[in-house]
């Protein structure tokens, strides 16, 4: 992340927003963080959780057809500094192969397993990528998290952005894909039942309240 | 003993009572001395009851004392804010019109349907309320600037045209009488309404601490009070006086309070504004009068239950106990300021009429 950018960002989101959270910061340990996605400012708001040093080891996932070109793909990428993820990938290659070694790297990665902001206020379903990170790399800790209100402050196909309170929910404990694999036949089931899991738990975070 | 802050919140606290006070000192401001010490002299009291509190264990003592340390910030933060610069206090109650007003909209269910099946805002409201958010730096200006013929038109008459004028350009007729009053109240109150902060600073500085200490001083009052008499009133269930005392105000929507603690509340402030009353300063018709204090005792006991009610039943209506959690042991900010907007409008306005001669010009 471009830590100046981001700060003053949330910093920006704090003073006229107001970010409420439980917690002030995650563990400074590499982890991934999966969110459900409403907004362009989720990685913002998320980015509040990290401490400043775990910030500069932290990289976020995003869609190559969308970040690739335009004003919204420039800025998220010079202040975000994203990894561009295929969705649809063709042929043989490995769309997961940068996150795999960002991983291997010690990095954290921010991910929205749902793959787009969708509609307002509605989660969609989480697709397998995640499940498949946790499980190659079982002992990361997945923190699942849920952003709250985001959506009336800036949802898809709107431009303005409007003053509202965002609230995080973070999960009690975070989600390991060991404990999967150590259950499931093998590791595509595995991945599986981790994406599910980890849903429940982003959903169940929301709900709670 | 228990501490209530550590040592690097005494020395910042410190710095917010003392440079203040230094500051009315210097200017050889007596009226705002007296306010200080009497906010000081509140919070000490305060401060023994949440270690009586904390050594007899009573239950919620955490509570009581997250309330007081957050009285101590905030009484620190405001005389910081008001004492030293002009525009600084006037961004300060800008500020503080803001973060009510955001809380307001975000306790509205939007998007989808609350516990109680009902959306009180939609998506294409979102123009209409950053409209809102707009209106307070231009409001405050206005207040800056003493421009109080454009202030005082502004919300009734251009907000409440452009609200529904951005509401009808969305081509959405459902729940549109929801949206547009929902919106236009949100303004009134802690746009407009909160904004005579701001206009009662224009009147004198001390004008806006009289009318917050004498608000913030009722809300305690009655709590206590409440607090005070509730055991006295269960022990003698067959008393003609304890039984009229215990006459419920309004139970569908606070069921505690009644009509002997409000009236005693009332009495209470209108012995506070009568002590304060020789402590304003001058206005250009003349000092306050000793029954005009009285009176205005009087309106901030009775708007400032009024404005605890709206509060209660706007709570109560949306199914939350609080309106945020910004505030520890008060809740959000409208729990803390939501009676302000009911007395300091009325306080300003009688003030205004009866001590400035500018309300009394004739012209057009």
């Amino acid at each position: 992340m471009n830590l100046p950018a981001v700060r003053t960002i949330e910093l920006f989101l704090i003073f006229f927003f107001g970010i409420r959270k439980r917690i002030r910061h995650l563990p400074d340990d590499p982890c991934i963080v999966a969110a459900n996605h409403n907004s362009s400012l989720d990685t913002y708001v998320l980015a509040s959780l990290l401490s400043p040093s775990h910030r500069a080891r932290t990289r976020v996932l995003a869609a190559k057809d969308t970040f690739k070109q335009g004003f919204a793909g420039w800025f998220a990428r010079k202040t975000l500094n994203v990894v561009l993820v295929e969705r649809k990938p063709a042929g043989h290659h490995d769309p997961l192969l940068e996150p795999r070694q960002l991983l291997a790297g010690g990095f954290s990665l921010i991910l929205y397993p749902e793959g787009t902001r969708g509609e307002p206020g509605r989660m969609e379903h989480f697709k397998r990528g995640v499940g498949v990170l946790a499980t190659a790399f079982p002992d990361t800790p997945v923190w699942p998290v849920f952003i709250r209100g985001v959506e009336r402050c800036l949802a898809r196909s709107e431009y303005l952005a409007v003053p509202f309170e965002i609230g995080l929910e973070i999960g009690a404990a975070p989600l390991y894909g060991r404990d999967f694999l150590a259950n499931a036949t093998d590791v595509r089931e595995a991945s599986k039942q981790f994406t599910e899991a980890l849903e429940t738990a982003v959903r169940t975070l929301g709900h709670d309240h | 003993m228990i501490a209530l802050f550590n040592l690097r919140h005494y020395l910042i606290l410190l710095v917010l009572y003392v440079a203040p006070a230094l500051k009315f000192l210097r200017d050889g401001d007596r009226g705002a001395l007296v306010f200080v010490g009497s906010a000081v002299g509140f919070l000490f009291l305060f401060s023994i009851v949440c270690r009586i509190a904390a050594i007899r264990k009573v239950p919620n003592y955490q509570e009581v004392i997250d309330r007081t340390k957050t009285w101590y910030w905030m009484i620190g933060v405001f005389l910081v804010t008001m004492a030293f610069n002009r525009g600084i206090s006037f961004a300060a109650l800008a500020f503080m019109s803001f973060s009510a007003l955001k809380e307001y909209f975000s306790l509205l269910p939007m998007y989808y349907p609350d516990a109680r099946g009902r959306t009180l805002l939609r998506r294409h409201d979102r123009r209409a309320i950053l409209l809102c958010y707009l209106s307070i730096p231009i409001m405050f200006y206005l207040a800056y600037v003493k421009w109080y013929n454009l202030y005082i038109l502004i919300v009734p008459v251009y907000i409440a045209l452009l609200i529904p004028f951005l509401l009808v350009m969305e081509n959405q007729s459902e729940n549109f009488l929801v949206s547009a009053s929902v919106i236009l109240w949100g303004v009134i109150l802690f746009v407009f309404l909160l904004g005579h902060s701001a206009f009662l600073v224009n009147l004198s500085p001390l004008l806006l601490f009289y009318g917050i200490f004498l608000t913030e001083a009722r809300d305690v009052v009655v709590y206590m009070f409440g607090k005070a008499t509730a055991p006295v009133i269960a022990r003698h269930p067959d008393s003609a006086f304890w039984k009229a005392y215990d006459i419920r105000i309004a139970p569908q929507i606070s069921p505690k309070k009644n009509v002997g603690s409000a009236l005693l509340t009332i009495a209470t402030i209108m012995l506070m504004s009568l002590a304060y009353q020789p402590f304003l300063p001058a206005f250009p018709l003349g000092r306050m009068s000793v029954g005009v204090s009285l009176l205005i005792g009087a309106l901030v006991g009775v708007m400032g239950m009024v404005g605890d009610l709206v509060g209660s039943a706007f709570k109560r209506d949306l199914g939350v106990k609080d309106s945020g959690t910004v505030l520890p042991g008060h809740g959000g900010v409208i729990d803390r300021i939501g009676s302000l907007c009911f007395t300091l409008p009325v306080i300003f306005h009688l003030c205004y009429f009866l001590y400035f001669p500018a309300f009394h010009q004739r012209g057009l």
